[in-house]
């Protein structure tokens, strides 16, 4: 198209330059004319330059055909053509304008999901100071794992609570206030090597149970905690003494950060 | 010599000339099929008004152009009728685009709106 409408403009210049006469111009060109007006009085060219830079040489195209050959359909075709291209001009802005809007959003959710993060961090932080000397936290593929260690949890061959633990439980429960029953739960159990290995195992999930009811008494749903009996399989400390035998004793409440 | 040499150029050059201007608009014939094919292929967002009066006025004049194509006596003029189309399927496709853009950003407002009721319902 550009090859034969530049060497149309020539002719038609020539041909203008000779004529010299002014004549009424199409219903198309009047269009066309009316949407560059439109156009320049809005920021189309501003967010869609080349589509409008393009609809105005159509546009000026049509005009010198309207001064050598006015109201032909060779104007009438130019000035369609100009008016569909300041059409495209304004369907483009019109885009680019919700498009610039929707990143702007999107910078801002990103910026206000990084608080939600930092926040977060911030109260997991204070959760584990606060908790220090009585549970121990950490990371893990599986989730937040959270040790309630020693003898203060459980008697020997015991998987009834003792007070102070409960109070431990309770501290844990207040200090992870948001997160314990937001997410699902999972208690584990762990009993220490004394007696038969079935029994420890039995011995490890009532401990674990015992830990569940006493998370429900305080307000957890019950749906959103598992428990699991691990026995005597993962000790962490040894079974030679009676301090390490207590650490065994010991519950995991593990978070499921991830779920 | 060298002008026998500027006429022989100068006859050449016309004869291409007239041969292009006589040419069967191939070229605005793919292009016109090309761009109806692009606003096609989005669907979804074809439904307003303004799209629908475009996209027919596109497949009408691709209809007349491919017409007029197959006729040795009006091929020349089948070459308006195929840039009509093409410019009718580039409106269409820009609102189309702009249609798209309106409903991932109205999405995006959806998504955003209950996060914000939820940080509401926290504090």
């Amino acid at each position: 198209m550009k090859t034969w409408s530049s060497g149309l403009s020539v002719f038609l210049l020539f041909g203008a330059a000779c004529a010299g006469k002014t004549a009424e111009p199409s219903k198309s060109l009047v269009r066309a004319r009316v949407m560059e007006q439109t156009v320049a009085q809005t920021n189309v060219a501003e967010l869609a330059p080349a589509e409008v830079s393009k609809a105005k040489k159509l546009l000026a195209n049509a005009e010198i055909v309207h001064e050598k050959k006015p109201d032909s359909n060779l104007e009438r075709h130019l000035a369609n053509l100009a008016a569909a291209n300041f059409e495209v001009a304004v369907a483009e802005a019109h885009r680019r304008g919700i498009e610039s809007r929707q990143a702007e959003t999107l910078a801002s959710m990103s910026t206000k999901q990084s608080a939600t993060l930092e926040a977060e961090r911030k109260a997991r932080l204070a959760a584990e100071e606060r908790l220090r000397g009585i549970a121990t936290f950490r990371e893990t593929d599986e989730g937040t794992v959270i040790t309630l260690t020693g003898a203060v949890l459980f008697e020997s061959d015991k998987s009834d609570l003792l007070p102070i633990a409960k109070d431990r439980l309770r501290e844990v429960a207040e200090a992870l206030a948001g997160r314990i029953g937001a997410v699902p739960i999972v208690i584990e159990g762990h009993a220490d090597a004394q007696g038969p290995a079935e029994y420890n195992e039995e011995l490890s999930k009532q401990r674990a149970q015992s830990v569940k009811d006493f998370l429900v008494e305080l307000g957890v749903a019950e749906d959103r905690i598992g428990v699991e009996g691990h026995g005597e399989k993962d000790p962490i400390a040894t079974n030679a003494t009676p301090e390490g035998r207590a650490n065994n004793r010991r519950v995991e409440i593990i978070l499921d950060d991830e779920a | 010599m060298q002008h026998r040499r500027l006429l022989l150029l100068t006859l050449f050059a016309g004869a291409v000339g007239c041969a292009s201007s006589a040419a069967v608009p191939q070229q605005q014939r793919v292009d016109a099929h090309a761009s109806l094919a692009a606003v096609q292929r989005m669907g979804p967002y074809l439904g307003s008004e303004r799209i629908q009066t475009h996209l027919a006025r596109a497949q009408d004049d691709l209809q007349e152009g491919d017409r007029l194509i197959a006729d040795e006596d009006t091929y020349e003029v089948a070459r308006f009728y195929y840039e009509r189309s093409a410019a009718a399927s580039d409106v269409a496709l820009a609102w189309a685009h702009a249609a798209r853009a309106e409903q991932v950003a109205s999405n995006l407002e959806a998504q955003q709106q209950p996060e914000e009721e939820s940080h509401e319902d926290v504090e």
